[in-house]
């Protein structure tokens, strides 16, 4: 349970607020990169955080992000035209570059330097994987570029996509460290998704259906475990890295690709769910690929032509209660991702932690929430540089492991849950 | 078969802020008695400094030695959730005897082992095998966050 006080200070992420202030000092990713294909191709509309941008990408190849709306009378640059190193407004022709400078206004007199004067707010946007990344905060404060190791790993060995939910990130993002979920709500997953199947540790997941937890914090978040009954003796632990504030990881099975996600606040009752798939040491195979592109494993069908997940809110998630009484989905409600956003969208858009009943298995939520709160307080009294701001906090893997009782998984998170070029990911 | 649902509150589209209004507002039941055991010294400074907060129905009690675990089983069988606290002060014969105490009792076991990495891992292993949800952090507070946040 939270007070209503602190929900809203989780939950709200627009400018001004503590929780935006603490968004604004990591690079987050706004864009997948085949939003902005070519040189000169149609802008996108982006809202992060409660604001409203374009991204473009100019005729040189460069990437801008820059506040929605014209500083001539505030038409939307998304009817602008993209061309000679600008995007030009269609109402009156003024023309900005990727830095928000405006270059170019027709009706002013020749030699006039007034667009010098005028100038949008605009957001750093960069390339790093498959992913377009902005720095919403304060220049002065802008941090090394993201290190996750699916966006540097080579192209071949990774896969992002991204899909809208229609609730706040912080309840979207809390299904992402709450493992007690997965033996009931995705049960049926570990038997028949082509990259979950075939793993040893299925046979653990769904024979143990009150795992062990622990939480542990970590430099730039928490690590959130789950130890089964494994054979004699031992313990199969599922490993879930946080970093702050939204990158969490799934722990792997067997040799399929590893994969996670950003949850990224678009206002406060809207998210991007950024989820990313990728394998350490091989390329993807056509299959693997073939499958995350047709929805399976964690990402989803889109209505054609959106980034909106093809079973919504709107069709009730085209929930198959036939289906469910077969057993071949728990819930009703096809593939992982849509499950998930299912019932955390069923919660309302910002779902009323004052009236939560929380159990002691959602000890990692509890622990999070505390650090995200704690972290934007110190960042809004002291200046304080939040954990996960680090690259170093980025180079962090999720793991399975078989380990005896007595061994603590935090004796082997030094050799298994850093991020090692060539080294092969630790799954079961 | 059914027919399909049209009104906007018989649906998944109902998950809107204007149909929230419509929820079902009574109070959630508080959690009847809660325990907080500190299993060492360490760890009863902690339990001090999180009862100055705590409500009335968190019991704080100390029991830093197998003898002193023995007596605890009255309150366990008590309660709706125990919490045990531990630092690196630990005895791993305190841990086990509460773990026996605790054993069958259909109880949920939770435990916050709090201390520096390296300093806490014994004790994070002697809770291990006794509960159900262990936490481990360098922060003392995290007691009083965790009684408020299971309306402890």
């Amino acid at each position: 349970m939270l007070t209503h006080a602190n929900n809203e200070l989780l939950t709200r992420t627009g400018p001004g607020t503590a929780m935006g202030d603490l968004f604004r000092r990591y690079w987050l990713p706004a864009l997948l990169s085949e939003e902005l294909p070519e040189n000169d191709c149609p802008p996108v509309r982006v809202k992060l955080l409660s604001e409203r941008m374009i991204a473009f990408r100019d005729s040189e190849g460069r990437y801008g992000l820059i506040d929605e709306f014209c500083a001539h009378r505030g038409a939307s640059l998304w009817f602008g035209r993209n061309e000679l190193g600008g995007l030009r407004c269609a109402y009156h022709g003024f023309k900005f570059d990727v830095t928000g400078q405006c270059v170019e206004i027709p009706s002013e007199p020749e030699g006039s330097t007034f667009c010098n004067r005028v100038k949008l707010t605009a957001y750093p946007l960069v390339k790093v994987g498959d992913v377009l990344w902005t720095y919403m905060g304060p220049p002065e404060h802008k941090p090394p570029l993201p290190e996750f190791e699916f966006v540097t790993v080579a192209p071949e060995q990774t896969y992002t996509s991204k899909r809208w939910q229609e609730c706040n990130w912080l309840q979207a993002f809390e299904g992402g460290i709450d493992s007690s979920h997965v033996s009931f709500l995705h049960s049926a997953g570990l038997r028949h998704d082509p990259l979950f199947k075939g793993s040893k540790g299925n046979e653990y997941n769904l024979k143990d259906l009150r795992p062990h937890f622990e939480v542990v914090e970590n430099d730039g978040g928490l690590f959130v475990a789950a130890g089964r009954n494994a054979d004699e003796g031992h313990y199969y632990w599922r490993v879930t890295p946080w970093v702050m504030p939204n990158f969490t990881m799934v722990p792997p099975r067997a040799d399929h690709p590893v994969h996670g996600h950003l949850w990224v606040p678009i206002d406060d009752e809207n998210c991007w769910v950024f989820t990313f798939d990728y394998h350490p040491t091989r390329p993807l195979t056509d299959a693997e690929r073939q499958a995350m592109i047709d929805g399976h494993g964690v990402h989803c069908e889109y209505v054609p032509g959106t980034y909106r997940p093809l079973a919504n809110k709107d069709n009730d998630y085209l929930i198959d209660r036939e289906a469910q009484r077969r057993g071949e989905t728990f819930s009703g409600v096809k593939g992982i991702a849509i499950q998930d956003a299912s019932v955390q969208e069923s919660m309302g858009p910002i779902v009323d932690r004052t009236k939560e009943r929380l159990v002691a298995t959602d000890a990692g939520i509890v622990k999070a929430r505390h650090m995200l709160r704690n972290a934007a307080l110190a960042l809004r009294e002291n200046g304080a540089v939040p954990p996960g701001v680090d690259p170093a906090h980025h180079r962090v893997r999720s793991f399975a492991i078989v380990l005896p009782r007595d061994q603590a998984f935090t004796e082997v998170t030094d050799e298994v849950a850093v991020a090692r070029p060539g080294v092969a990911h630790v799954s079961v | 078969m059914g027919k399909r649902p049209i009104l906007a509150s018989s649906c998944a589209a109902a998950a809107s802020a204007a149909e929230a209004r419509y929820r079902i507002d009574r109070p959630i039941e508080e959690t009847r008695r809660t325990t907080v055991i500190a299993l060492d010294g360490g760890a009863a400074k902690i339990n001090a400094g999180a009862a100055r907060s705590a409500s009335e129905r968190v019991r704080f009690v100390t029991a830093a030695s197998p003898t002193a675990c023995g007596e605890t089983r009255p309150l366990v069988e008590d309660s709706d959730l125990v919490i045990l606290v531990a630092t690196s002060e630990l005895q791993s014969s305190t841990a086990s005897s509460l773990g026996r105490v605790c054993e069958n009792t259909g109880v949920p076991v939770f435990g916050l082992v709090v201390g520096r990495p390296l300093e806490r891992a014994s004790a994070v292993s002697a809770l291990r095998g006794q509960t159900n949800m262990l936490v481990a952090s360098e922060t003392p507070s995290d007691l009083a966050d965790i009684l408020s946040d299971l309306r402890a």
